[in-house]
């Protein structure tokens, strides 16, 4: 009877241990004195503050359960570390960055917005960068171009001395082995694989309290949500749904977003009805002409993306694919493009999803918005 | 009986260029005529220009000078097509043809016979039994030609010539890599067809032996010489042959139209024998152990050993100590040459 | 000639024409049983009689399946159809008369040049190509960018061509070729946008789409012009097993029969790569099977057996990519080795056995 007992505290203590023994790097201690920051959408980082140090923690976004990074984010009064804990282990990144190295145009148009513009020290991919600020720093010397994100010039990062890098784990996957013997702490930037645009834009805290514009950051996120709900409850009054298609023929594959992509949400919180919306990915799927054309030839409205010198035009889109033209929204020249060679689009939406919402709303129920002229999208030309 | 000339040259050069503008002579002011029912045999040693020869009679490389006649006309005022008619040619080339059959390989010799898709009509299909029959292999006529003996092989190559029907065929080496008993049929074989069918047929060869036995005339090319042309038995004895190879060390045995190395004799020997086989055949051995023959008239017989050769089973040496010191008899039997050449 | 000549006669004749006759009926009678499963099996399910309405020109109750069928499967079966024609004769010719049995239409940097020329079209020019007022963009300037780039290489060998007598230094040059312009287009992929190389690498899978019902009829003629002309090089192909010398003694011009025999294939590959991007192993592994299946060389017969071959093949390969049905495709050249691959394998192990290695 004792030993029986014995045995099933033992079984109770080890089960009680098991989810700590699951996955990642760090393991954190549940002080009494960690504040965890309240994320609403966001899944795929967090924050807890405690009184020296704050603790970040970004997810591994191709297995959630795993976590890729923890930061222990520094204020640079409390640089000296005779407060932080043995058992903690991270990045340490010292607060507010000042000099970054930013991978991708997303980011430097939102660290724009924040107001820390002057921290960027660094970027890659400069012909994606559509902010005229931007270009016109580089050319004057204040912002270095470091070429190609996923084969940036090292020697220029290092002598640029940067506090830290953000890059998007998939780029990191690649990184050069010197980058990593800088000792610059890399941020993982795993904020466009949140599943809702206002998850994504959720992570403008994390970057606020990176760049030590919290307060800012919490502003902004709270009017673009309040707005972006706003919009969505006055579109999901509307009593009828018209259906939407998305996307062009490439090659032998038509790539589809899934129901769940950031697009699928989108058409959805807009008053409409994505035909594919029952294939629950949140990536993009390749299906055949005959699938798309099957399912969504009588679809009212038509959204594609790209990028040329020239606008696309419906004679064009004809000569691409002759069977185009028997799309309904082909015939009824209800197609809207998005030319991301002229627009800012992928720059700026991951953090201003409220106007992509408002572009979309005006397509499909224009009676809400009567004013309103769309950024982003615009009916193809003939 | 007089035969017609099919072809002829006066004073042509042969030769090949070399990048642009040089031009490398192989053999210049030749003359010669080949006449028809004829079986010739190019000989000569490598280098000459024997190939040369052949691929500039063939039309194949360009002729550098002279005049060449084919049939009376100049050779360069027939098209592509005459020549395929009238010069046919087998070579040692290695092809693509192990998934053709027998048959299928001979009819493509066919192919200046025939129209678009080298179709055979009956006549064409007589023609290719003929050939196959004449060369001996009918019996493989559906057998795929990787499945060949290298002899069978070359067989099937005259067949497709034959069926070319050409008056002209030229052989380069035909019998290089065959054994002695392809070696001759292949011989017997083009020499009846030149003479049963009336065509010429020029062949270079390596095979002195049989050349000399099947050909009606004989070309001996070599490149201090040039091209000496005659008929097989002129030639042998006008000593022609000794000459063609330019080798000290070289000779041409006229009785048995054979070149042999010439000995390092050390040591002479009289011979004498009760025929002419065993008296060859003991010199032959004797040389080989670079021992001089003389005849039994030549000198004094005191000085040297004698060898009597009176049967295949009896060989007798006479004073055998002048053979080596060490031995006291004064005579010596051996039932057989290996004992005997145990001796020397 | 006696009785058992022609009657020995008669017998090889009838058993060379049994050995050919039986494998194209039993290859033509396939492909139209593929060719009719095409026209059935695809991403979206239709029914059996709904499908023959269609082809009898009767309507359905879905508008949509009308396209589907007429426009969609109909002319991707007939461009499956002669693709695989096309190859699988491009690369018969081009292994005869290289005398290389690893012979195919990319060996000759053909495809190379074609893909170079989209590769300009779509990461340099920025998907158009535009001279003064007259601008073409999107497939077409793909289509039109495809076959410069082809023609320009095939100009290049046959330049070459007519320089060397040696078959394998023209087969180098090819080679060389390929790998200069593979390097070129590298560079233009590095310096290019994601969604430029994006497109560009879908656009290598290769896909049997391309081909809209407009520019069918050009499609068709122009393949059939080449086929045609391949048939006509039947007696010069064999000819050539025997090599440059003798098939010269036979009467054949070999330089003018090997330039109209790369003018030949360059067109079938230009114009198969222009639509439908570069297609790998059919042509190098279709006859192949072919040889294996009819167990010999002599192209009288060889020849229309690979193009039927070639052309079961290529239906088949387009029946697996629509496979996953309604979740998706299989882009082309993940599927041709699976077939070629195979093949390809099976005959370098048994080089011994097989008679035309030998």
């Amino acid at each position: 009877m004792k030993n029986r007992i014995l045995y099933i505290i033992i079984a109770l203590v080890i089960f009680a241990f098991l989810p700590s023994c699951k996955g990642g790097k760090a393991k954190t201690t549940s002080s009494s004195a960690g504040d965890t920051l309240k994320l609403k959408y966001a899944r795929q980082f967090s924050i807890i503050k405690y009184k020296d140090y704050t603790l970040a923690t970004v997810r591994n976004p191709w297995d959630t359960s795993k976590i890729l990074e923890t930061y222990i984010l520094l204020n640079k009064k409390h640089k000296s570390n005779s407060n932080l804990p043995k058992s903690i282990k991270g990045i340490k990144v010292i607060l507010p960055l000042k000099k970054t190295v930013v991978y991708s145009s997303v980011h430097c148009s939102l660290i724009s917005q924040l107001g820390a513009y002057k921290s960027i020290a660094g970027v890659c991919d400069l012909q994606y960068i559509k902010m005229p600020e931007i270009q016109e720093s580089v050319k004057n010397g204040s912002i270095s171009d470091l070429g190609n994100g996923l084969n940036p010039d090292v020697e220029k990062i290092i002598n640029l001395n940067p506090d830290a890098l953000l890059i998007s784990p998939f780029q990191n996957s690649g990184v050069n082995t010197k980058i990593s013997q800088l000792h610059i702490p890399i941020i993982q930037c795993a904020d466009y694989m949140e599943v809702s645009p206002l998850a994504r834009l959720e992570w403008i805290k994390f970057y606020g309290i990176l760049f030590g514009k919290e307060k800012i950051a919490n502003g902004i996120f709270s009017r673009v949500e309040n707005e972006y709900n706003e919009l969505k409850k006055m579109a999901m009054q509307t009593k009828n749904r018209p259906t939407v298609i998305g996307g062009v023929k490439s090659s032998s594959a038509w790539y589809i977003a899934g129901g769940q992509s950031i697009m699928g949400i989108l058409y959805k919180e807009a008053g409409a009805n994505y035909v594919f919306s029952d294939y629950k990915v949140t990536g993009s799927i390749p299906l055949s002409f005959e699938t798309v054309y099957d399912k969504g030839s009588e679809a009212d409205f038509w959204f594609i993306k790209y990028n040329q010198s020239q606008n696309k035009t419906y004679g064009e889109l004809k000569s691409d694919y002759e069977l185009y033209s028997h799309f309904k929204a082909f015939k009824t020249h209800n197609i809207y493009g998005c030319n991301t060679n002229y627009t800012a689009y992928y720059e700026e939406s991951p953090y201003n999803p409220q106007k992509l919402l408002k572009d979309l709303i005006k397509i499909f129920h224009p009676e809400l918005l009567p004013e309103y002229k769309t950024i982003y999208f615009k009916k193809l030309e003939e | 009986m007089k035969k017609n000339t099919i072809l002829s040259a006066k004073n042509i050069s042969i030769g090949y260029t070399i990048g642009r503008n040089k031009i490398k002579t192989v053999h210049s002011k030749l003359s010669f005529e080949l006449q028809e029912g004829e079986l010739i045999s190019l000989i000569g040693p490598n280098g000459a220009g024997k190939s040369t020869l052949l691929r500039t009679l063939s039309t194949s490389q360009a002729l550098l000078s002279g005049n060449l006649s084919f049939k009376g006309k100049a050779i360069s005022s027939y098209s592509e097509k005459e020549i395929s008619k009238n010069i046919g040619i087998v070579l040692t080339d290695s092809t693509q043809t192990g998934g053709l059959s027998v048959y299928e390989l001979v009819s493509l010799g066919r192919q200046p016979h025939t129209g678009f898709f080298g179709r055979l009509n009956n006549r064409d299909n007589e023609i290719i039994s003929e050939a196959l029959e004449a060369v001996g292999i009918d019996h493989k006529s559906n057998s795929y030609m990787s499945e060949l003996s290298d002899g069978e092989k070359q067989k099937a190559m005259i067949a497709k010539v034959l069926v070319q029907e050409c008056p002209l065929i030229l052989l380069d080496e035909p019998t290089a890599f065959l054994d002695v008993v392809s070696r001759i049929e292949i011989m017997n074989l083009l020499h009846k067809i030149a003479s049963e069918q009336n065509k010429t047929i020029l062949l270079s060869t390596h095979d002195i032996e049989q050349a000399l036995i099947l050909s009606d005339k004989l070309w001996l090319l070599s490149k201090t010489k040039g091209l000496q042309c005659g008929v097989t038995e002129d030639l042998i004895l006008n000593g022609s042959m000794d000459s063609l190879f330019n080798k000290k060390n070289i000779s041409f045995d006229t009785n048995h139209g054979v070149y042999y190395p010439n000995i390092n004799w050390k040591k002479k020997i009289i011979v004498t024998a009760a025929n002419e086989t065993l008296l060859h055949w003991g010199i032959n051995a004797l040389n080989r152990h670079n021992y001089a023959c003389m005849g039994i008239e030549d000198e004094d017989t005191a000085n040297y050993a004698l060898l009597r050769i009176s049967s295949k089973d009896n060989v007798e040496i006479l004073n055998p100590n002048k053979i080596s010191s060490n031995i006291k008899d004064s005579k010596l039997q051996f039932n057989n040459f290996e004992s005997f050449l145990e001796i020397l | 000639m006696n009785a058992s000549h022609t009657s020995k006669k008669i017998e090889v004749e009838k058993l060379l024409s049994q050995k050919g006759t039986k494998y194209i009926v039993i290859l033509s009678i396939l492909i139209v049983v593929l060719f009719v499963m095409n026209l059935i099996i695809g991403s979206v399910h239709i029914p059996f009689d709904s499908i023959l309405d269609i082809l009898f020109g009767n309507t359905v109750e879905k508008s949509s399946w009308n396209f589907i069928i007429l426009g969609s499967r109909l002319p991707q079966a007939i461009t499956a159809l002669l693709c695989g024609a096309a190859l699988a004769v491009s690369g018969l010719m081009l292994q005869t008369a290289f005398n290389n049995p690893l012979a195919g239409p990319s060996i000759l940097g053909i495809n190379t040049g074609a893909s170079l020329g989209v590769a300009i079209v779509m990461l340099f020019l920025g998907g158009s190509i535009t001279a003064g007022i007259f601008s073409i963009s999107g497939m077409f300037a793909v289509i039109i960018g495809s076959f410069i780039g082809s023609m320009l290489v095939l100009g290049l060998i046959i330049f070459f061509s007519t320089l060397l007598k040696n078959n394998i230094m023209i087969l180098i040059i090819g080679i060389m070729i390929s790998f200069v312009t593979s390097s070129i287009i590298s560079l233009l992929n590095f310096f290019s946008t994601a969604e430029g190389v994006h497109s560009y690498i879908i656009w290598g899978m290769g896909n049997f789409s391309g081909v809209s019902t407009e520019q069918l009829p050009f499609f068709i003629i122009s393949l059939s012009l080449g086929l045609l002309i391949s048939i006509f090089l039947i007696k010069p192909l064999n000819a050539l097993l025997l090599g440059s010398r003798y098939a010269e003694n036979l009467g054949i011009n070999i330089t003018r029969i090997r330039n109209l025999l790369l003018i030949t294939v360059g067109i079938l590959t230009a114009v198969t790569t222009a639509f439908c991007g570069p297609i790998s192993f059919i042509g190098l592994a279709v006859p192949h099977v072919a040889r294996l299946m009819i167990g010999t060389s002599n192209h009288n017969i060889l020849m229309p057996t690979t193009l039927l071959c070639g052309s079961a093949i290529a239906l088949i390969c387009n029946l697996i990519c629509v496979l996953p049905g309604e979740t998706g495709i299989i882009p082309l050249n993940a599927v041709t080795p699976i077939i070629g691959a195979p093949v390809i394998v099976y005959v370098i192990i048994n080089q011994r056995k097989i008679q035309y290695f030998n």
